[in-house]
């Protein structure tokens, strides 16, 4: 080939994974691979001693109150989100009493002997509402069936004289590493898109009052995204002091717009177009089921009524056949008759 | 002082490997199936288990449908009194979502005499997750799978079970890692897949940090579609397995480079039906003994 003919020459592709990429996840894989429970003393503590973690990523309506009375004041403003709350606690103290707290919460040390939860909220007040109101019965053909049965005189000196394993922190860990824990930890038990973003707003905020930013890599170890989505949420977070990213954020937590627009609007030259063109305008009717919300998550409501009347026994239908499956608040209250009636029907 | 539930919530002798990676397209489903079959071959009684909704570890071994749910099973009996203690009757199924829906499954009996299988369900599974989500049930879950491995007929008619995991973290992935004795992680040789090993990492991290009794091992990290001709493969390879690298003793070697070799071996009108049964020299199958024979030391290197 002449030196006329010759192709100019081209900058080469990246040779292989870079090493910086290789060292982070080795340190991880590293930190993994030790971590045990020698981080922590696992220990009795009485559940009086046990504080709960106001800013935990999980939202949790419930307060300790309501779980020692057992069930919701009917004026409580908060009334159908608590109810929502209670019944996952209920499940979740049955299930304590059937096999044990299995996996016990993680805490930190305060002074005078007490603790303040990182992780393990719910689990921790199932276990108090079990003190209270979980009801155990021999049946005859063997085995112990429970059920949840409301003691209007709860005893409370329970709480002092009730131990239950919590793994304590042997050095108080940094924010950022209770944060983590606590994060990680609600991870998996699943937690709802608003109380990841509130997580992820206050980790940005935390890290900015060190004059540091938030990094893609501290997102996927914690909330459970990939690499692609951690670069979204990214961009959502350091633009969310633009006025329209900081309205979609209000609207993605009040479950009226998704992730993916938030993201979108955040990524648009135009913010405002995009914003108006998604948010401000009415949309066609979509075709198929329609979907509502029921408390603070989006809920599929043909789904639950086929979740009812496939788990019921079909003299029990009856019961049913006046609800109006397209308006939430029935639904709702259907779901929560179903679940007695479910309870009664099998412990 | 150790929580007397935790101690008692690990398995006397059983393992249970849980193939894992966040990221799709890696070869889970073909490593699942391979290390099934070498197991077998090994002798060792194995229950197949699988957790993603795409079915296609469970099509190798049990004749799915075509709408993906599984056949009828063949000792299914409607009337069993059994059934009465159930929130609702069984289908004559059973898949994996009924063991997360009812705490009870019956794995299917297999082609081979030492395979049990419990399949996926291509719709229900799903379905399930959204109901999970809707009932704040996740805490459960997580633990259930264990629970049920637990069970004395686990115990004493399974030697190892092998779950096939789905692309993404839910509360059912959660649940095979926190059944699982080990974890194996096949990757990729390229920037995704390899910066996707830290969601596992912080996963892992966590089930260690959680784990009173038995910790949770890992096999190794398998790379999988490796091209050797490729700089950019080989450079990353060398990297990882460099001298003082962390990952240098978890590679395992030789990396898996026949993929499709695998997929079609294992497809449902491959003939024959195993990689097993090639021919000695197929290289695909010299290959995959090598690395399940390291998967396997590692596994059962505890036995006693």
């Amino acid at each position: 080939m002449s030196a006329e003919t010759k192709k100019p020459r081209r900058p080469g592709i990246r040779r292989g994974v870079s090493k910086k990429t290789i060292e982070n996840v080795a340190a991880k894989m590293e930190a993994a691979d030790k971590a045990n429970t020698k981080d922590y003393h696992v220990t009795r503590i009485p559940v009086a001693s046990i504080q709960l973690w106001d800013e935990q990523p999980r939202d949790i309506y419930l307060t300790i109150d309501d779980v020692i009375r057992g069930w919701i004041e009917k004026d409580d403003p908060l009334h159908t989100e608590k109810e929502h709350d209670l019944i996952g606690i209920v499940t979740l103290a049955i299930s304590i009493k059937d096999t044990g707290m299995n996996n016990p919460p993680i805490a930190y040390s305060l002074p005078g002997q007490r603790v303040r939860l990182i992780g393990g909220q719910r689990r921790t007040m199932a276990m108090i509402y079990s003190l209270f109101h979980i009801a155990s019965e021999q049946l005859e053909k063997g085995g112990v069936s429970f059920d949840s049965v409301i003691n209007e005189t709860p005893d409370l000196s329970l709480l002092e004289s009730t131990l239950i394993p919590v793994k304590v922190f042997v050095r108080k860990p940094d924010p950022m590493m209770i944060e983590k824990i606590g994060m990680a930890d609600n991870l998996h038990e699943g937690l709802t898109l608003k109380s990841k973003l509130n997580w992820a707003l206050r980790i940005t905020e935390r890290k900015e009052a060190d004059d540091q930013s938030i990094h893609w890599s501290e997102l996927t170890g914690t909330i459970g995204v990939n690499r692609s989505q951690a670069f979204k949420w990214v961009k959502v977070l350091t633009e969310r002091s633009n006025t329209w990213v900081g309205k979609a954020i209000d609207l993605v937590k009040e479950d009226k717009l998704s992730f993916s627009l938030l993201a979108e609007i955040a990524h648009a030259e135009d913010k405002q177009e995009v914003f108006e063109r998604n948010v401000g305008k009415k949309r066609p009717p979509v075709d198929g089921p329609r979907k509502h919300s029921i408390g603070v998550k989006t809920t599929n409501l043909g789904s639950v009524k086929k979740l009812i009347f496939t788990n019921l026994d079909k003299k029990l239908h009856v019961e049913f056949d006046s609800v109006d499956w397209s308006n939430p608040t029935k639904v709702k209250k259907a779901f929560i008759h179903f679940f007695d009636l479910w309870e009664q029907d099998n412990g | 002082m150790v929580n007397p539930a935790q101690e008692e919530f690990d398995y006397p002798s059983l393992k249970v490997l849980t193939i894992n990676n966040h990221k799709g397209g890696v070869g889970k489903t073909s490593l699942s199936k391979i290390i099934t079959e070498y197991f077998l071959n090994k002798g060792k009684r194995v229950l197949g288990v699988d957790i993603d909704p795409q079915c296609n570890f469970s099509a190798r071994f049990v004749e799915m449908r075509d709408d993906g749910s599984p056949p009828i099973h063949p000792e299914f009996n409607a009337d069993d009194p059994d059934w009465d203690e159930l929130p609702y009757p069984p289908p004559g199924y059973w898949s994996i979502s009924e063991l997360f829906k009812i705490g009870y499954v019956e794995p299917y009996s297999t082609q081979y005499q030492n395979l049990k299988f419990i399949p996926s369900h291509k719709t229900e599974l799903q379905e399930f997750l959204d109901q999970v989500e809707k009932i704040n049930r996740e805490e459960d879950i997580v633990n259930l799978m264990r629970t049920i491995f637990l069970d004395e007929y686990y115990q004493d008619e399974i030697d190892v079970v092998v779950i096939d995991t789905p692309p993404q973290a839910s509360s059912l992935t959660a649940s095979a890692v926190r059944a699982a004795t080990h974890l194996l992680i096949p990757t990729e040789m390229q920037e995704d897949s390899v910066s996707g090993m830290a969601d596992m990492a912080q996963l892992w991290e966590t089930e260690n940090r959680s784990r009173i009794g038995d910790r949770l091992n890992l096999v190794g990290v398998l790379p999988t579609k490796y091209d050797k001709s490729s700089a950019a493969q080989r450079n990353t390879y060398d990297d990882l397995n460099a001298e003082g690298s962390y990952f240098s003793d978890k590679l395992i070697t030789p990396p898996m480079r026949y993929l499709q070799t695998y997929a079609n071996s294992s497809s449902t009108y491959a003939n024959p039906q195993s990689l097993f049964e090639m021919h000695d020299k197929t290289p695909a199958k010299i290959e995959a003994e090598q690395f399940c024979d390291v998967i396997y030391k590692r596994v059962f290197s505890d036995e006693r």
